[in-house]
């Protein structure tokens, strides 16, 4: 499905959304929308809430109140069908790359085409090894998840989040656990998916590196207000906000900046 | 040099000094010994001053000493002055006093009262209750999907689990049910030597081994063998994701995790059970014809006559059902784990434990049943 650009609208609208986990709230009213093909960080420090609302936008759970929609679409409005059919338009890169530990690569990443279309095996393989191929991972497909590196589990875990072309994908803290290195090449990867596929991505982070230079747009959760404490370009938040959080958030960006200039 | 201290009242003021060096490693003074050095005379004391200047080397067994002082005179209500501390201990010790003030306002957790730990209990059975209804229901909605899309069903898992849980629990099946064979035909002949009829022991040995011993045992072993592989390694995918992996893609963890390791259970553990019953009858035998000088063939004549088809049916009727309990105790518990390697610990055990338990209940309520029947 990679006609997503010629439709309009937001691909996710994030409207009046109220979540939690258990007896806690830790998100209140959180509105945003994300456009089409854009590169959207959701940062926040650590306890924000931001794995929280993540969980909510994949549908993991449901938000206590208000609506998240995809292309105008709850994933809880429907019936299962339309869940399922609204699910595999999504890719999703976990933290913990999640990979299916007793199968190998190449059957991790064939999975999502053998749920969701009717492919022959050989056309199959194809597939999964473009992808493989597409992460820098050729030629790994009969390996299990448990030899390989953080790196190339994250990147396994790409091409398995991006077999079945999917209009928007999710990443969830993707440079936690990788050294600055793998970090920055991931960084690259997830901008060369929007260059070539004009995925919208959606990446959960606090990893100011790659806030600053992947994102189009960012939005801050702030743990003590519990909603959102800021929207924009990264660039212009780190010097703009009146929020002392933001702007102590971003300015360590900035100083990393200079030391490196 | 020793840690030592001094005390000494005067005025009222409880002066201590502290000498020496206070390493971690050695036992340095308790405050109890402060109290000991001026016992008598603790009534008097209205202030304490504690003077850290001829203090040599330290650690934070002085910040402890000190702490003990403080307290001391916090309980007592009386002004606590510390004279010539090094800076550092200062500061931490002004840290430390900081946040013993938030520890005091954060609410203590205060014991819960006797009914309504009574409550809490029961409305947790409740949950628990419902938590297996719902655990079943999901399982039967999974039937119903994999009737419809059979072509999904994961068949390898299912083989490979078969082969994880019943090829390779052969051994330990094998040598157990062996064993209790043994030991049932020992302790039968015991007792029917005493009239001369030792031939009955494989009556006895027969019918124990197909009827009860076989099934239940090889149930027991299998919640312990399997079980609590199958809970360990669900609730290990869910602490790393997997199973989210697998929700989002709108797959079912019932229909790829539950019920190819169900349908293998199902299917292993009659399977096994008749290999059981053959090698606890085998264990009977050969005490019947080795011990007992029973003639062999007199022995399988006598075991053939005994045991009826409706008894090793009945054996296997219920291994099924053990097999299902199994299975289910294993993932049901895995997938309801917390999301820590303690959680996982307590999934694995908690499976085994379901499953006993259950294996025991059905065995109980199938022994009444087929009494009724007459089977």
């Amino acid at each position: 499905m990679l006609d997503g650009k010629t439709k309009t609208g937001p691909m996710v609208e994030v409207v009046n959304v109220t979540c939690g986990y258990g007896n806690t709230v830790v998100l209140e009213n959180v509105s945003f929308s994300v456009a089409r093909g854009e590169v959207f960080f959701v940062v926040g420090r650590s306890g924000c809430g931001k794995s929280t609302l993540l969980r909510n936008m994949i549908g993991l759970q449901d938000p206590r109140a208000g609506e998240i929609r995809f292309d105008g679409q709850t994933l809880s409005g429907g019936g299962q069908r339309e869940r399922r059919k609204l699910l595999r338009r999504m890719g999703i890169l976990y933290q913990s790359s999640a990979l299916w530990s007793t199968m190998t690569v190449g059957e991790n990443v064939a999975l999502p085409l053998e749920e969701h279309t009717r492919l022959t095996r050989a056309e199959m393989r194809e597939l999964v090894a473009m992808k493989l191929g597409m992460v820098g991972l050729a030629g790994v497909e009969g390996v299990y998840p448990e030899a390989l590196s953080g790196g190339m589990r994250k990147r396994a875990a790409l091409a398995r989040a991006l077999i079945l072309d999917p209009e928007i994908l999710f990443f969830d803290e993707p440079s936690a656990g990788l050294d600055p290195v793998s970090a920055r090449n991931l960084d690259r990867l997830i901008l060369q998916t929007r260059e070539s596929l004009g995925t919208t991505i959606v990446v959960v982070s606090h990893d100011l590196e790659s806030i600053c230079t992947v994102a189009d747009r960012v939005v801050m959760l702030g743990r003590d207000e519990k909603t959102l404490i800021a929207t924009g370009r990264p660039r212009d938040l780190a010097g703009e906000s009146e929020n002392p959080h933001v702007r102590e958030f971003f300015q360590g960006t900035m100083t990393q900046k200079a030391k490196e200039v | 040099m020793d840690s030592r201290i001094k005390a000494e009242v005067a005025n009222g003021l409880l002066r201590v000094t502290v000498v020496g060096d206070w390493p971690l490693e050695r036992r340095v003074p308790h405050w109890k010994e402060v109290l000991k050095r001026i016992r008598g005379r603790e009534g008097w004391v209205k202030a304490v001053a504690v003077d850290a200047g001829e203090v040599g080397e330290w650690d934070t067994s002085l910040l402890l000493f000190l702490i003990q002082a403080n307290d001391y005179s916090a309980k007592r209500g009386i002004p606590c002055r510390m004279e010539r501390l090094p800076e550092l201990v200062r500061q931490l010790l002004e840290q430390r006093v900081g946040d013993g003030a938030a520890k005091a306002a954060a609410p203590g957790a205060s014991r819960e009262p006797f009914f309504a730990a009574i409550g809490e209990r029961f409305l947790a059975g409740q949950r628990g209750l419902v938590e297996w209804a719902a655990f079943l229901g999901e399982c039967v909605l999974g039937i119903c999907r994999m009737a419809v899309r059979w072509r999904k069903f994961r068949w390898m898992d299912s083989f490979s689990t078969m082969q994880q849980a019943g090829a390779m629990a052969l051994p330990i099946v094998g040598l157990i049910s062996f064993l209790v064979g043994l030991i049932l035909a020992y302790q039968a002949a015991i007792q029917m030597r005493q009239y001369g009829a030792e031939i009955f022991v494989a009556n006895l040995v027969g019918l124990s081994v197909v009827r009860e011993m076989g099934p239940m045992m090889t149930a027991v072993i299998l919640a312990g063998r399997t079980g609590a592989a199958f809970a360990a390694q669900i609730g290990n995918m869910k602490m790393n994701e997997e199973i989210d992996a697998l929700e989002t893609l709108g797959i079912q963890p019932i229909d790829f995790l539950v019920l190819p390791r169900v349908l293998a259970l199902l299917i292993m553990v009659p399977l096994l059970t008749v290999y059981a019953n053959l090698l606890g009858v085998l264990g009977g035998y050969v005490v019947g014809v080795g011990v007992l000088d029973i003639a062999p063939s007199a022995y399988w004549f006598q075991s053939r006559e005994a045991i009826d088809v409706n008894d090793i049916a009945s054996g296997l009727i219920k291994s099924v059902t053990f097999g299902l309990v199994i299975a289910a105790a294993g993932c049901m518990r895995g997938l309801q784990s917390e999301r820590s390697s303690a959680g996982v610990g307590r999934a694995a055990t908690s499976a085994v434990v379901t499953a006993i338990f259950l294996i025991i209940v059905l065995d109980a309520l199938f022994a009444v049943l087929f009494e009724q029947l007459g089977i």
